[in-house]
């Protein structure tokens, strides 16, 4: 009989070429957010770290694409967000290592203000919804 | 000097990187081979055996070519790129093929 653990590696094994257990996708935009913010906190990382530093930040609830990481991190240098260097890993491995630059806080900054920006108008929305829901339930309930 | 639509330091990031050649692609490959390398270490931490945990770890990653290919497409400079990689290998040919009289 499997283990807890031999089970889920039996999972692993079966799943078919890119199938995992069904999580949300993060949408494309929130990844690059997520990468500043992950060398915000705990400055210069590796890609295998940033990608496991931002499943914990979303309680494993947002699935990141392991491999989408890196076209992502190209783009960022490419941008000069983050500068990159070789480096040996904490279990002594060549590792790329990338590190934010002044113009990365900036863009994480711009970025955390959109997102706010977002989620208060999507409030605002949500809360106009419910009043209008409930004045209409009790104009029928007068009406009535 | 400045690309229209780039700002100076992304037009001389995107320049060094036509220089970088066949150096980008290797260490894009030995990039994706530590983090499938970190991922297999994880796997087997949990409990999988040493093929298992590769093949699970290379699962996740995804195909390395087309990520490199992928990352290689960000730079948005193919065609500049590939006419560099045939200059290269044209002044290579005419090196090795002098003119024969």
């Amino acid at each position: 009989m499997l283990d807890h653990r031999g089970a889920r590696m039996a999972h692993y094994s079966s799943l078919p070429m890119g199938k995992e257990p069904a999580r949300t996708e993060i949408p494309p935009g929130t990844l690059y957010m997520l990468i500043l913010r992950s060398l915000a906190r705990l400055g210069p990382m590796h890609g295998y770290g940033i990608a496991q530093h931002i499943q914990q930040l979303s309680a494993d609830v947002l699935r990141v694409e392991e491999g989408s990481l890196y076209p992502a991190l190209q783009r960022m240098l490419i941008k000069g967000w983050v500068t990159a260097g070789w480096a040996q890993s904490e279990n002594n491995r060549r590792a790329r290592y990338y590190r934010l630059t002044p113009a990365g806080k900036k863009q994480l900054s711009l970025e955390m203000t959109e997102f706010d920006r977002v989620i208060r108008a999507n409030r605002q929305r949500d809360s106009a919804c419910v009043r209008g829901t409930t004045s209409d339930a009790m104009a029928g309930a007068e009406a009535g | 000097m400045q690309w229209p639509g780039l700002k100076p330091g992304e037009f001389w990031r995107r320049i060094g990187f036509l220089f970088r050649g066949a150096r980008f692609d290797a260490e894009m490959d030995e990039e994706l081979r530590f983090h499938a390398a970190m991922k297999a270490d994880a796997y087997r931490a949990e409990g999988a055996d040493a093929q298992g945990a590769h093949y699970a770890a290379m699962r996740r990653l995804g195909n390395p070519v087309e990520l490199r290919e992928r990352s290689r497409d960000m730079w948005g400079c193919g065609w500049l790129a590939a006419f560099a990689q045939d200059t290269r290998y044209a002044f290579r040919v005419l090196r090795g093929s002098p003119v024969q009289h």
